[in-house]
């Protein structure tokens, strides 16, 4: 027997015994949650995929019942809604965009729910309606490399500098529900002028959150501007050579709502599901994963404590002036 | 006569459920597109100059790619069929691996080496040293005939080892000019496979996927297949925008496929008695020989694997070259068997397989199909047809039709979001390989064989396990392999349709670089690789393991 042989054969084996093991796990954990409830659960869910694998687990802990999850960027979820607009699938979604949960809002998608956790949540990040529920929030900055050589930029127009010359990318919003948010909400208040700087600058747009965050850690860029804090934070806390700041002159604060579609069959379920998200034990999960709990009564920097300069924001304006504030952008960034 | 009136009413409701099923989305695509909006806004979503520029695009990398191709699998096949490199079966193999590459990892892979701060950059740090002229079209076109030569190489090394040496030496010998031999000889008989394999690759390179979507969005180039999956997955969605761009792609594909069937419906030169092509055995030759095929292997395998097994090797990937920094933790991490990657794993072989058999089956059945003389003309015709059309169909189109289908069409079924229709597009998409391998394997089957069998043993059963099976064997064994493959890597489709609660492979790669961890997706992609690999290799041992004797 050649060489070959043997090593596809030791490889086949290893891989019959883990599916042994898997397919043997598999069975099991429903008989360990013995509460029968055969419910399944669907969720979307845009965001930091081990926090949401964790919070599934814990929900189906603790309350037997099943959940199928779909994870995705925001924009990905709001078009898989649109296909299967016909035949409705999903019972809760989680969103990164405030602006995208407005939305779906308005076109009276949402179920009213009178959760009790409600009460605890930021002022800020409350919906009148009972329709949104910002169970956590993230915050947008700016993400550099430490390098010689290279000023730590602390507002965005630190980085027209020409140290920053062609080394800056924006997340697309078109990806990002994070960064849709915030070039919308930035043009609100102070225009496109710093874009049409950018751009004199060599700035571009990138890809999703994580990609543009990338190029920064493996030294592509220099800066990604407007990306989110939580994913620059966590890379910084594993040791990457990079830095994050909250600019000094105001940023968005960018709830992420989690909703419960009217067309759920499983509402009982779903409800079960929003109050297990506004729980202390989530909330705390949230927080270790350096995101901003929704119950947060002060929105701080988790590297220093310090206060976020947050922007206000009134959602449904924002809703309004989100396609116009979008174009402009492109325009300012893709033509010369 | 009672029996050939059985195996129509066998086949014909079978035809028309596989003609639903393959023809049915694309004409629910088209139709969605032509009544979908009114056409004086049709035409101006036709004329955008974001539809232009993509479809432009989409052309030039087309052409560029296949002049790439051409060029570095003409010489390629040359040398594998004449000179003494053809004697090394695992060169063979090692060559194909460009394809096997899942093609985004391949593209991440050339980035992470010439980027500001790639591995170049760090172990030659000079300033000028920017690989500018690679961040280009120019580059993705080589980024992608590096990619798609394979492809070339092996239609071309098949019509080589064909190519009747005696056709030159007989002209030779009556004096014939070497130009004129070129011209009256060589030329008219290669000219067919070259057009094969030029319409191969431009629809490739017009469904290619993956490439564009890294690299191209690196350097800001849009083409179809990337504005169609950023219409239909990015907020504010453009639907109509996707369906209209899914159209065109759908019907320059068909164009190309349409003159492919035309070039090859023409009588093919009849090659007798085959002859092995010469050998050039000397040194000089076998040294040229083996420079072009190390750079050409340097170049499109090495540098991809070099970058991407570092990257995936990294404890801190800001930190790069340094000692250290060096990790396994990636690799481990996919042994635990409750990890999602290692979930993505089980789930996707498990699907590759039930899909590779089931794809195996409709072949057997559309080949059988439209060779037999004994089903009326319209059945034998429409299951030809069905069985090489998804050739012409870009993945993503076939995903967009689906879609259409299934969420509207048929949204009375609820099948739309369920499993099954992920495994009707892979299979449609991969049904044209496995066919083309069966129908082969079928028209050389010699009928006195089936026949003396008939004649001396009665059980039908036993002739089709001992006589037609282990003939069949070597191209079912080569289809099962062939759609194995090409699932395990698929990602549009399953970015496009694949079931909440469920990752494969391909789409936990992709969603590691746009969500999670870009280390581990690269773990993931190199042990896959390695798997792919392997399998193929088993697939060759056991080919030429059964097919030896019973040639002699």
């Amino acid at each position: 027997m050649s060489k070959t042989a043997v090593t596809t054969l030791t490889l086949l084996g290893a891989l019959a015994i883990g599916a042994g093991i898997y397919a043997a796990n598999y069975q099991h954990r429903p008989a360990a949650s013995s509460k029968p409830s055969g419910q399944t659960l669907t969720v979307y869910t845009a965001g930091p995929k081990p926090l949401s694998d964790k919070i599934v687990s814990g929900f189906e802990d603790q309350t037997g019942i099943k959940v199928k999850i779909f994870d995705g960027t925001t924009g990905k979820i709001l078009s898989k809604l649109k296909a299967e607009n016909q035949n409705p699938q999903a019972d809760v979604l989680v969103l990164a965009s405030m602006a995208a949960g407005v939305d779906l809002q308005s076109q009276g998608k949402l179920l009213t729910y009178d959760a009790k956790g409600v009460a605890k949540l930021n002022p800020r990040f409350k919906d009148p309606n009972h329709q949104l529920f910002n169970y956590s929030a993230s915050a947008v900055g700016i993400t550099y490399r430490k390098q010689a050589g290279l000023p730590v930029p602390e507002d965005w127009d630190d980085l027209n500098q020409s140290a920053y010359r062609n080394a800056v990318t924006i997340p697309d919003p078109k990806s990002s529900g994070s960064s849709l948010d915030f070039i919308n909400v930035y043009q609100q208040k102070h225009g496109t002028t710093l874009f049409k700087k950018l751009k004199q600058n060599g700035a571009d747009i990138g890809g999703a959150n994580k990609e543009v965050l990338d190029a920064v850690v493996t030294g592509q860029k220099k800066a990604v501007l407007g990306g989110v804090d939580y994913m620059s934070i966590s890379a910084i806390k594993k040791g990457e050579k990079i830095g994050f700041s909250y600019p000094d002159s105001g940023t968005l604060v960018n709830p992420r709502p989690a909703m419960i579609l009217k067309s759920s069959e499983h509402q009982k379920a779903a409800k079960q599901f929003i109050d297990y998200l506004l729980s202390n034990k989530v909330q705390a999960q949230i927080k270790a994963k350096y995101l901003i709990p929704g119950t947060a009564q002060k929105l701080v920097n988790p590297l220093n404590n310090d206060t976020i300069n947050a922007y206000q924001v009134d959602w449904s304006t924002a809703n309004q002036t989100l396609t116009k504030n979008l174009s402009r952008f492109n325009q300012v960034l893709t033509h010369a | 006569m009672r029996k050939r009136h059985v195996q129509t009413r066998l086949a014909a409701p079978l035809t028309i459920l596989l003609a639903i099923l393959i023809a049915g989305p694309l004409v629910a695509l088209l139709s969605q597109t032509l009544f979908g909006s009114r056409p004086s806004a049709l035409w101006q979503q036709l004329i955008a100059p974001a539809t232009l520029t993509s479809l432009r695009h989409s052309l030039l990398l087309g052409a560029g790619t296949i002049i790439g191709t051409t060029v570095i699998a003409t010489p390629l096949a040359w040398i594998m069929t004449h000179t003494r490199l053809r004697a090394y079966r695992w060169l063979h193999w090692l060559l194909l691996v460009p394809f096997m590459t899942p093609p985004y990892i391949n593209a991440m892979g050339w980035i992470y080496f010439f980027q500001p701060h790639g591995l170049v950059q760090q172990l030659l740090p000079r300033a000028d040293l920017t690989f500018k002229w690679l961040f280009s079209p120019f580059g993705m076109i080589l980024i992608m005939s590096l990619h798609l030569y394979p492809v070339a190489y092996l239609l071309l090394k098949t019509a080589l080892t064909q190519f009747n040496q005696r056709w030159l030496d007989a002209a030779t010998v009556h004096g014939v000019p070497f130009k004129r031999q070129l011209s009256k000889i060589m030329l008219p008989i290669l000219l067919v496979p070259y057009l094969a394999v030029w319409v191969l690759v431009f629809t490739k390179t017009l469904a290619e996927f993956g490439t564009p979507a890294t690299f191209g969005r690196n350097i800001h180039f849009d083409v179809l297949t990337t504005t169609i999956q950023r219409d239909l997955s990015q907020w504010p969605l453009a639907f109509k925008n996707g369906v209209l761009t899914g159209s065109v792609l759908l019907v320059i594909a068909l164009s190309a496929w349409l003159i492919q069937q035309r070039f090859l419906a023409h009588p093919v030169v009849q090659l007798t008695a085959n002859q092995a092509p010469i050998l050039y055995w000397r040194h000089g030759v076998t040294g040229w020989a083996g420079g072009f095929t190390a750079l050409l292997l340097s170049a499109a395998v090495g540098i991809p694997y070099v970058s991407i097994i570092t990257q995936s090797l990294f404890k801190q990937r800001s930190a790069g070259i340094a000692a250290g920094n060096w990790t396994f933790s990636h690799y481990l991490e996919l042994l635990r068997f409750d990890s999602p990657a290692f979930h993505a794993l089980i789930t996707t072989f498990g699907l590759a397989i039930a899909i590779s058999i089931l794809n195996l089956v409709l072949a057997v059945l559309i080949s059988a199909g439209s060779l037999s003389q004994r089903l009326p003309r319209w059945i034998s015709q429409t299951l030809k047809t069905l069985g090489a059309l998804p050739l012409a169909i870009p993945n993503v189109v076939l995903a967009l039709s689906l879609m259409i289908l299934f969420s509207q069409w048929l949204a009375f079924t609820k099948l739309y979001g369920s499993l099954l229709v992920l495994m009707i597009a892979d299979i449609t998409l991969f049904l044209p390989t496995s066919v083309q391998y069966i129908t082969t394997a079928l028209q050389e089957l010699d009928q006195s064989l089936v026949a003396s069998a008939r004649v001396f043993e009665a059980n039908p059963w036993r002739i089709l396990t001992k006589i037609i099976l282990p003939i069949l064997a070597p191209a079912l064994t080569n289809s099962f392999a062939m759609a194995f493959i090409a699932t395990s890597r698929e990602l549009v489709v399953a970015l496009l349709l694949l079931p909440s609660g469920m990752t494969t492979i391909s789409s936990f790669i992709f969603q590691s670089f746009e969500q999670g961890d870009a280390s581990q997706g690269m773990a993931l992609a190199v042990v896959t690789v390695a798997i792919t690999f392997v399998i193929i290799q088993l697939t060759g041992q056991l080919l030429t393991k059964e097919s030896t004797p019973r040639q002699a």
